[in-house]
C-alpha cells in the first residue's frame, strides 16, 4: 500500500495541482476572502477522484494489479488518501480563515464551521463517486462527480441568489418547495453553506463520516467483483 | 517445479468463450501462446494474474495459488504498459521500491542505461518502445522467477524486438526462471520458446515441446490426388489451389517416398488454424 500511496501522492503534489492550490491560498489570504478558501476545499476533495480518472487514463488502473498488493489493499488507499485530503483541507481552511477572521469579525464557532464544512465536502464525494468507480470504472463514476459538482455549485448558487430580486425569489421558492421529511432542500443548502447550527454541521460530518465507511465497504465488495 | 499449470480452466463471455484450457510450463523454459487476434491469448493470461475470475478450473503458479504476496515473484509486462504519466523514471522506481520486497536498485539501473531510457522526461513522452522497455525493467528489477509478457512485441522495431528476445534468452539461464510470452508474431516466438501453446477461437489446439513439434510435423507440397490418398489422420491442415496442394502432415503417418520439407512454427499454426 506504501507504493500506491507514494504514487497518488507523488502525482497530486505535482507542480500543475499545487501551483492553482498555492495561487488560491495566497489570494484568499490577501484579498481576504473567505470563499477562495472553500474553493481550496473543493479543489482538494475532487483529488481523490481525479487520481482515479488519472489511473484509468494511463492504465494504471490495470497497472496496479501486478504489484504485490491485494484488492483490500487498493481500494484503503484511495480512501486513505481520502483522509489525508480532508485532513489538509481542513487545515487549509482553518489556517485561512484564522488569518482573515479579524477582517469579518469571525467567532470561533464561525470558524469552526468553515472547518467542518471543508470536510464534509472531502469526504462527502470521494464516498460517493468511489464505489461506483471501483465497481464499474471511472467513467461511469465521473457521472456521480459531475452531479455532485452540479450540487456544490446549486448551494453556491443559493448563496449568490438574493432573494429580493426576482430571479432569487423564484430560487428560493423552488427549494423551498422541495422537502425531504421535514426539511426543504432550502434548509439543507443552507445547513451546507451558513452552517445552520453547530449541532447540525457536527452531526452532518458524523453522519458523512458513516457514509464514507459504508461507502468503502461497498468499494471493497464492488472491487472484488470487478474482472479487468 | 512447474513455474504454471494451469487445469481445465474456462471462461464464458458473451459472444466469447475460453477453454477448457490446461498448459504446464516447467521452469527454466519459455512457453509461447500463440493465437490470432480474439484468440483468447490476454483472457487466459488474465486468468492467470487473477484479472478475471474463470468460471472453472485451477491455476497455480510457482507452485502455489496466486496470492498478493506472490506478485512479488512474478514480473508481468502486458501489451499497453500502465504506469503514471506525469512521473518520470526515478519516481516510478520509488513506487516500485516501496511495492516490491526485493526491489533492486541498481539492476534497475543497469537495465535503464541498457535500454537509452531517458531519466529526465516524463512516461507520457516515451515511444511505445520505450514504455515497453521501461515494463521490461520494472519486471525484471525485483528478482522475479516467473516473467508473464502478454504481446510484449506488438508495435516494436525489429532491432528492439531482437533486444527483448535475447533479454528472454538471458532470464531463462536460471533454471528457477521461467517465461510466458503471448503474440500473435509466431516468428518472434519460434526464436525463443521451448514449447507452444496454439489457442485457436477460445480452444487450446495443441502444447508440445517445440523441437518435437518441428520434428512431428512437415510441409508438403503435392498433387490433389496424393494428399487425398494419404490417411485424414496425417493431414493436420491443407491448401489446395489450382498449382497442386500444400499441407502439414505428421511424418510418421506418411509414406517416406514423399518429399517432406521442415515446417516453420508460423505455417503449422496457419494451417492448423485454417483446419480448426
Amino acid at each position: 500500500m506504501k507504493g500506491l500511496l507514494c504514487k497518488d501522492l507523488t502525482e497530486m503534489l505535482s507542480p500543475v495541482n499545487l501551483i492553482p492550490a498555492a495561487v488560491a491560498m495566497l489570494a484568499g489570504m490577501i484579498l481576504k476572502l473567505p470563499y477562495l478558501f472553500a474553493c481550496i476545499a473543493l479543489f482538494i476533495a475532487v483529488m481523490p477522484a481525479d487520481s482515479m480518472r488519472r489511473d484509468a487514463v494511463s492504465r494504471w488502473e490495470t497497472q496496479q494489479m501486478m504489484l504485490p498488493v491485494s484488492r483490500f489493499c487498493i481500494v484503503t488507499e484511495k480512501y486513505l488518501l481520502t483522509l489525508i485530503c480532508a485532513a489538509a483541507a481542513v487545515l487549509l481552511t482553518g489556517l485561512g480563515m484564522l488569518w482573515i477572521a479579524p477582517a469579518y469579525q469571525l467567532d470561533s464557532e464561525e470558524l469552526l464551521l468553515w472547518v467542518m464544512r471543508a470536510c464534509l465536502c472531502c469526504l462527502l464525494i470521494p464516498a460517493l463517486v468511489c464505489p461506483v468507480s471501483f465497481r464499474f470504472g471511472y467513467d461511469k463514476g465521473r457521472g456521480i462527480l459531475f452531479l455532485l459538482i452540479v450540487f456544490f455549485a446549486v448551494v453556491t448558487a443559493s448563496e449568490l441568489a438574493v432573494p429580493e430580486t426576482e430571479f432569487g425569489t423564484v430560487y428560493a421558492k423552488l427549494l423551498s418547495s422541495i422537502s425531504l421529511s421535514s426539511m426543504t432542500l432550502r434548509d439543507i443548502l443552507r445547513i451546507l453553506l451558513h452552517g445552520g447550527s453547530y449541532k447540525m454541521i457536527l452531526i452532518s460530518v458524523f453522519c458523512t463520516l458513516i457514509l464514507t465507511f459504508v461507502s468503502w465497504l461497498l468499494s471493497l465488495w464492488g472491487f472484488c467483483r470487478r474482472e479487468f | 517445479m512447474n513455474a504454471i499449470e494451469i487445469r481445465n480452466i474456462a471462461k464464458k463471455y458473451k459472444g466469447f468463450s475460453l477453454g477448457p484450457v490446461s498448459l504446464t510450463l516447467p521452469s527454466g523454459c519459455i512457453l509461447g501462446l500463440i493465437g490470432e487476434n480474439g484468440a483468447g491469448k490476454t483472457t487466459t493470461i488474465k486468468a492467470l494474474l487473477g484479472m478475471n475470475r474463470p468460471d472453472s478450473g485451477e491455476i497455480s503458479l510457482l507452485g502455489q495459488p496466486l496470492s498478493a504476496d506472490l506478485r512479488n515473484e512474478i514480473g508481468v509486462v502486458l501489451d499497453e504498459v500502465g504506469l503514471p504519466e506525469n512521473l518520470h523514471i526515478r519516481q516510478i522506481e520509488k513506487i516500485m521500491k516501496y511495492s516490491f520486497r526485493n526491489w533492486q536498485s541498481d539492476a534497475f539501473a543497469e537495465y535503464i542505461k541498457k535500454f537509452n531510457l531517458p531519466e529526465n522526461k516524463r512516461f507520457k513522452t516515451f515511444s511505445k518502445g520505450m514504455k515497453m522497455k521501461l515494463g521490461l525493467a520494472i519486471a525484471l528489477s525485483h528478482d522475479a522467477k516467473l516473467l508473464v509478457l502478454d504481446e510484449p512485441t506488438a508495435g516494436l522495431d525489429p532491432l528492439v524486438r531482437e533486444e527483448l528476445l535475447d533479454l528472454l534468452n538471458d532470464f531463462t539461464r536460471d533454471e528457477g526462471h521461467a517465461v510466458l510470452i503471448s503474440s500473435h508474431i509466431v516468428s518472434d516466438l519460434e526464436k525463443v520458446c521451448d514449447y507452444i501453446a496454439f489457442l485457436h477461437k477460445g480452444q487450446l489446439m495443441l502444447c508440445e515441446e517445440k523441437d518435437r513439434l518441428l520434428e512431428q510435423y512437415g510441409f508438403l507440397q503435392t498433387t490433389e490426388e496424393n494428399l487425398n490418398a494419404l490417411e485424414p489422420d496425417a493431414i493436420k491442415g491443407r491448401r489446395v489451389t489450382q498449382y497442386g496442394a500444400e499441407a502439414i502432415v505428421d511424418r510418421t503417418r506418411v509414406p517416406q517416398t514423399f518429399d517432406i520439407r521442415p515446417v516453420t512454427i508460423e505455417e503449422l499454426f496457419v494451417y492448423m488454424a485454417k483446419e480448426g
